[in-house]
């Protein structure tokens, strides 16, 4: 097969089975992609930063579109369940409506069919729009290897920008949520220089709920992509959130604090100064209007 | 005049075709034996080409020829200019540098190419040109549109002791004197920023040389086919009539595709006649960013002298402009700065020089609004600042200086873009601004919402900004127009067609003569094998040239018509009528005849033609104006900042349009919808980011982000009509209308939205982050 102007030459193959990937990967190591929405790859092959051999679609392997849930456990997504079917399934509308809050403001509805969460989560892009939300419901990620299975926390998974702890021959199979404490409200506020098709500027996730044993009453989560080399939660802002009873102040504060810890990088889409301003102003908007509703409720 | 057709809103006839994906672009052609094309490119802005080693790329399985600059031989030579310097001006210095076929001995911009590989398919050209070895010695880069003209800087053209292009100075009246008598004198810096016009069909050529017929035939996405035509026969020793070139359904112009002579245009015919085979390439968006042409890097120095009335006394200013690294357009752009920096504004004394500069970036040419956008800018942005220093309201002030209607046509004692006096026909500027001030509800917004959304702690803006655009230009176009024996009418045009719905409105003017459907008339453009006469689509000129040498065409044959069939009803000519295909008598509908069957005894097969007469019903006229037709607008919107963010909201959007004349309303809302879109991303979204080495950083569209669907507002659009008074349609163009004001219109209502934070906006493009960084400048973010 011939690729197209820009695309390398490359072979496509469907995984029936994850001996299937074992064996190819061992034997054709090196030239073997793994290949699932395809929306990052392809890009990424056309502009020479990624080249392949060997196309090896991993959407079809069993229970890779599958999504289960449980009231004890919490839900199980398939790496392969794509942006579009997470936006709109009701266990994840119902009971992880951040995660499809943010399936909606990645790209476009046409992307967003062919788009998987475990692509957006394995790319490891510091933009990436699943990610913080998937971070402040501390999910887990399943992950298939020669040895065996074996879970990883997903604040574990990213070691840097498009690096992940995935090791040689290794893929991810699913992500696992457990349920998310009770009464807990979450926000994906996302910034970009448009309404659709842009990549984040700056995006927030926070996720809220009631908690009495801390003064504050209330818990937060904080995850924030596109400002750091990974996407990141801000401990010691959560901590710093707890501490006091709230107020926009308090709020403020800690905005100010996220500011601080984000370390984003000039490119032709924003300059240092606005980007790090925008941890601040989302952050600050998401407790707000988190809060509010928590209070509200 | 009353009109049954023209002036209709009739659906556009070509849009099943285009809509279904059935019409004929470039990249639907495919021939016998056709090869495919691919460039080797210069990453390098400046570089010396030291050498080239394509022995690899030959070896390729599937490759069939690779040529470099060397190959070329006498074939070898940089573009035809395309305009030459204004001839009526004095101490015009111009030098012109033309981009080249293949880079010989030195690269000048990013994009430039070195080399073409020639294969079996476009897969295996592209592989092949990664097998090119070429040796680089990198050179210092000038990007700087200042930096560039001092003393020592790098030079893009070596054969040159500067990188000055061009300089010329244009005076009206006495600004000095003027300056003496102000009471107020405004000096400001503008900075405008480059952007690309991004047309949805990348450019595309199929090169076809038959040696058998000795023909060559060549199908280009160019908006203008016959200077192509005629350029490609003088290179190429060929007659004209050898040459064929089709521009067929063409996904968007905007300009770039003007007759540019692009390197392609120029290499691609060449490799046909040297392999005698078909060859094909079709750019891709990188190339798109690199190589083909954009606009709007300009400095601007003004200065505006007012009497504390208000009154503009006059402008001064010097431009710089940036050209990139060739100028085959010549001073169109700048020029038309200049004669727009007087918006549409009685200026007597005006002062302006023009320095155009080589860079080491892609080449500039027009882009949809050609320099018109940054001229009314400036004299907006002038006149906003001036009436907050004089404590004038900001449309007053507008009122104040509108040439007045009786003025007209108002002659600017300057040339314009065609080198022919910048006059400007006809106009009726106030009633069509009062019109936009009350659709707006400009004075209920500043008197009682304004203040209620503020108290809400909401930055909602409104702003209007009037503007004219020259159009029109000649030196003119031509039409054929033909009723065949079927009653159907054929009819051609040398321009091309982009989108601006020539099948549709050149049919109306043809139905409106000939009192046949609109979906009677088949109508080709751009192709020089059907008509062979003009110059192009481009300069808002279609509907006024083309329309009207196809209205003068068309109302021949109705006269030719007329005379036939008076003699063959035996009916006196003016007591017959043109009607569903048939010519009757008027009252006695019985009597009459059919359009084909007239048609047929037209083209006798027995007897003669008499003497003095031409078989068939058919007519070939031009038009060509002695100056243009300057059309009017102003647009408004209230727009909502968030100041967190600096994202923003048009809650809406108006238009008021004179174009004169509309032959079909659908399509002038169109066009203005058009527009308005590259407008706001003019003004909001769309900036070209190169660096000091003369990279594009946002060669993409990911990173290069054009406005969609989510960020356009409803517009409404009012049509005023003062029709042109030196054409006989009445027609103004209004294909580039849409974009021009929108940076002024942005400018003016973000001031107005953030009345709270100190902010003059001096430049454009914006962008959120821009803006953000214009009111914070001084914090620190750590
Ligand atoms: C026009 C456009 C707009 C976009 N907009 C956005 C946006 O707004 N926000 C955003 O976050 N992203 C955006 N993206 C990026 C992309 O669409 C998302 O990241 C998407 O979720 C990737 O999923 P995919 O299935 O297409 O991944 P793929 O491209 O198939 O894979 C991505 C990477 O992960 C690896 N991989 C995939 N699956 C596995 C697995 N199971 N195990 C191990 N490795 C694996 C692949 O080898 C590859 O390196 C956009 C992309 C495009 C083209």
């Amino acid at each position: 097969m011939l690729a197209r102007p820009g695309l390398p030459d490359f072979e496509y193959m469907k995984a029936e089975s994850p001996q299937d990937v074992f064996r190819l990967l061992e034997e054709r190591g090196g030239e073997v992609k793994l290949l699932m929405g395809g929306t990052d790859l392809f890009v990424q092959m056309r502009d020479g930063n990624e080249s392949a051999g060997i196309l090896l679609d991993l959407k079809y392997l069993p229970g890779m579109k599958d999504i289960s849930y449980t009231k004890k456990k919490g839900i199980k997504i398939g790496a392969a369940v794509t942006l579009n079917q997470l936006s709109a399934h009701p266990d994840v509308t119902n009971h992880f409506q951040i995660l499809s809050q943010s399936a909606d403001t990645v790209g476009n509805y046409q992307l967003r069919n062919r788009a998987t969460l475990g692509g957006n989560l394995c790319n490891a892009s510091p933009s990436a729009d699943m990610a913080p939300a998937a971070l402040v419901l501390e999910g887990e990620v399943s992950l298939s290897g020669p040895d065996g299975e074996r879970v990883m926390a997903l604040d574990q998974f990213w070691v840097g920008p498009g690096k992940t702890a995935l090791k040689e021959y290794e893929f991810m199979t699913a992500v696992c949520f457990p349920n998310p404490p009770s009464g807990a409200v979450g926000r994906y506020l996302k910034l970009g220089r448009s309404k659709m098709g842009d990549l984040a500027i700056v995006g927030v996730a926070v996720l809220g709920y009631p908690d009495p044993e801390v003064p504050a009453g209330i818990r937060f989560r904080i995850g924030i992509n596109s400002t750091a080399p990974t996407v990141y939660r801000v401990p010691q802002v959560e901590e710093l959130l707890a501490k006091a009873p709230l107020s926009d102040d308090i709020l403020r504060q800690a905005s100010g604090e996220a500011m601080k810890v984000s370390a984003p990088i000039e490119d032709v889409r924003a300059t240092v100064l606005y980007q790090k301003k925008m941890v601040n102003n989302l952050t600050f908007k998401g407790l707000k209007e988190v809060w509010s509703q928590l209070i509200n409720s | 005049m009353t009109y049954k057709v023209i002036g209709k809103r009739v659906k556009r006839v070509e849009d099943p075709r285009l809509l279904t994906g059935q019409a004929l672009f470039v990249g639907d052609v495919t021939l016998p034996d056709m090869l495919h094309a691919a460039f080797l490119r210069s990453d390098y802005a400046h570089a010396k080409l030291i050498s080239i080693d394509v022995n690899l790329a030959l070896e390729v399985s599937g490759v069939v020829a690779v040529y470099t600059a060397a190959d070329m031989g006498d074939a070898w030579e940089p573009g035809p200019p395309l305009v030459s310097p204004p001839p009526t001006l004095e101490n015009v210095v111009f030098n012109s540098r033309r981009q080249v076929p293949l880079v010989k001995d030195k690269v000048k911009h990013a994009g430039e190419i070195i080399a073409v590989v020639v294969a079996e398919s476009r897969y295996i050209a592209e592989d092949a040109v990664e097998e090119i070895l070429v040796e680089f010695e990198p050179l210092p880069v000038v990007v700087d549109l200042e930096k560039c003209l001092e003393p020592g800087s790098v030079l893009v053209h070596d054969d040159l002791d500067t990188n000055l292009a061009a300089h010329l100075v244009q005076n009206k009246g006495d600004y000095e004197s003027a300056r003496k008598g102000a009471d107020l004198i405004i000096n400001r810096r503008f900075q405008l920023d480059r952007g690309a016009a991004v047309a949805m069909e990348n450019r595309g050529i199929v090169a076809d040389w038959n040696e058998k017929n000795q023909h060559l035939t060549v199908w280009d996405a160019t908006q203008s086919p016959i200077p192509i035509r005629n350029g490609l026969a003088a290179r190429l020793g060929l007659t004209q009539r050898q040459v064929r070139v089709i521009a067929p359904f063409v996904g968007g112009g905007f300009g770039p595709k003007i007759m540019m002579f692009y390197a392609e245009e120029m290499v691609l015919p060449w490799i046909t006649m040297k392999l005698g085979v078909p060859i094909k390439w079709i750019e891709d968006r990188r190339e798109n960013f690199y190589a083909t042409t954009q606009e709007r890097e300009q400095i601007h120095e003004v200065e505006m002298a007012l009497s504390k009335e208000g009154h503009i006394l006059g402008i001064k200013q010097t431009i710089i402009h940036d050209t990139g690294a060739f100028n085959p357009y010549g001073l169109t752009t700048p020029l038309n700065t200049q004669s727009h920096s007087m918006g549409a504004y009685d200026v007597q004394n005006y002062s302006s020089e023009v320095i155009v500069v080589f860079t080491n970036k892609t080449i500039v040419t027009p882009v949809r609004g050609a320099g018109r956008p940054q001229g009314i800018y400036i004299v907006e942005r002038l006149l906003d600042i001036a009436a907050r220093e004089l404590e004038l309201d900001l449309m007053e002030i507008r009122r104040l200086n509108f040439i007045p209607p009786d003025a007209f046509p108002y002659e600017h004692k300057i040339i314009d873009q065609a080198f022919v006096p910048l006059i400007l026909d006809s106009g009726n500027y106030e009633p069509a601004f009062d019109k936009a001030l009350e659709m707006l509800g400009y004075e209920d917004f500043i008197k009682k919402e304004q203040p209620r959304l503020r108290a809400e702690g909401k930055h909602v803006g409104i702003g209007i900004v009037p503007f004219i655009e020259t159009t029109g230009v000649g030196p003119y176009e031509g039409a054929r127009v033909s009723v065949e024996p079927s009653g159907k009418i054929s009819a051609a045009t040398g321009v091309g067609t982009q989108g601006q719905s020539h099948m549709t409105s050149f049919a109306q003017i043809i139905a409106e003569h000939l009192g046949v459907q609109v979906t009677d008339v088949n109508l080709v453009t751009g192709d020089t094998a059907e008509f062979q006469w003009g110059t192009g689509t481009f300069a808002s000129r279609g509907a006024v040239v083309a329309g009207n040498a196809v209205n003068a065409a068309a109302s021949d044959v109705r006269q030719k018509v007329l005379k036939l069939a008076s003699k063959i009803l035996e009916t006196p000519e003016k007591e017959l009528e043109l009607e569903d295909g048939m010519v009757r008598v008027v009252d006695i509908p019985d009597q009459s005849i059919s359009l084909g069957e007239l048609a047929l005894l037209a083209n006798p097969l027995r007897g003669a033609v008499e003497p003095g007469t031409e078989p068939g019903l058919e007519s070939t006229k031009y038009f060509g104006p002695a100056f243009g037709a300057t059309a009017f607008g102003v647009h408004g919107m209230i727009l909502e900042v968030d100041p967190e963010t600096m994202m923003i909201k048009i809650r809406k959007y108006i238009t008021v349009e004179d174009c004169g004349t509309m032959i079909n309303p659908l399509v002038v809302e169109g066009q203005i919808h058009g527009g308005v879109s590259m407008g706001i991303g003019n003004a909001y979204y769309e900036k070209l980011h190169y660096d000091e080495n003369g990279q594009l950083l946002n060669a993409n569209l990911a990173d290069y982000l054009i406005p969609g669907s989510t960020e356009m507002p409803h517009i409404d659009v009012h049509h005023a009509n003062t029709p042109a008074p030196n054409n006989e349609l009445g027609t103004k163009g209004v294909g580039e209308a849409g974009a021009i004001p929108v940076p002024a219109l942005f400018a003016q209502a973000l001031e107005n939205a953030l009345h709270d934070y100190e902010l003059e906006i001096l430049e454009t493009p914006l962008s959120p982050n821009r803006l953000y960084e214009l009111l914070h400048k001084q914090e620190d973010p750590s």
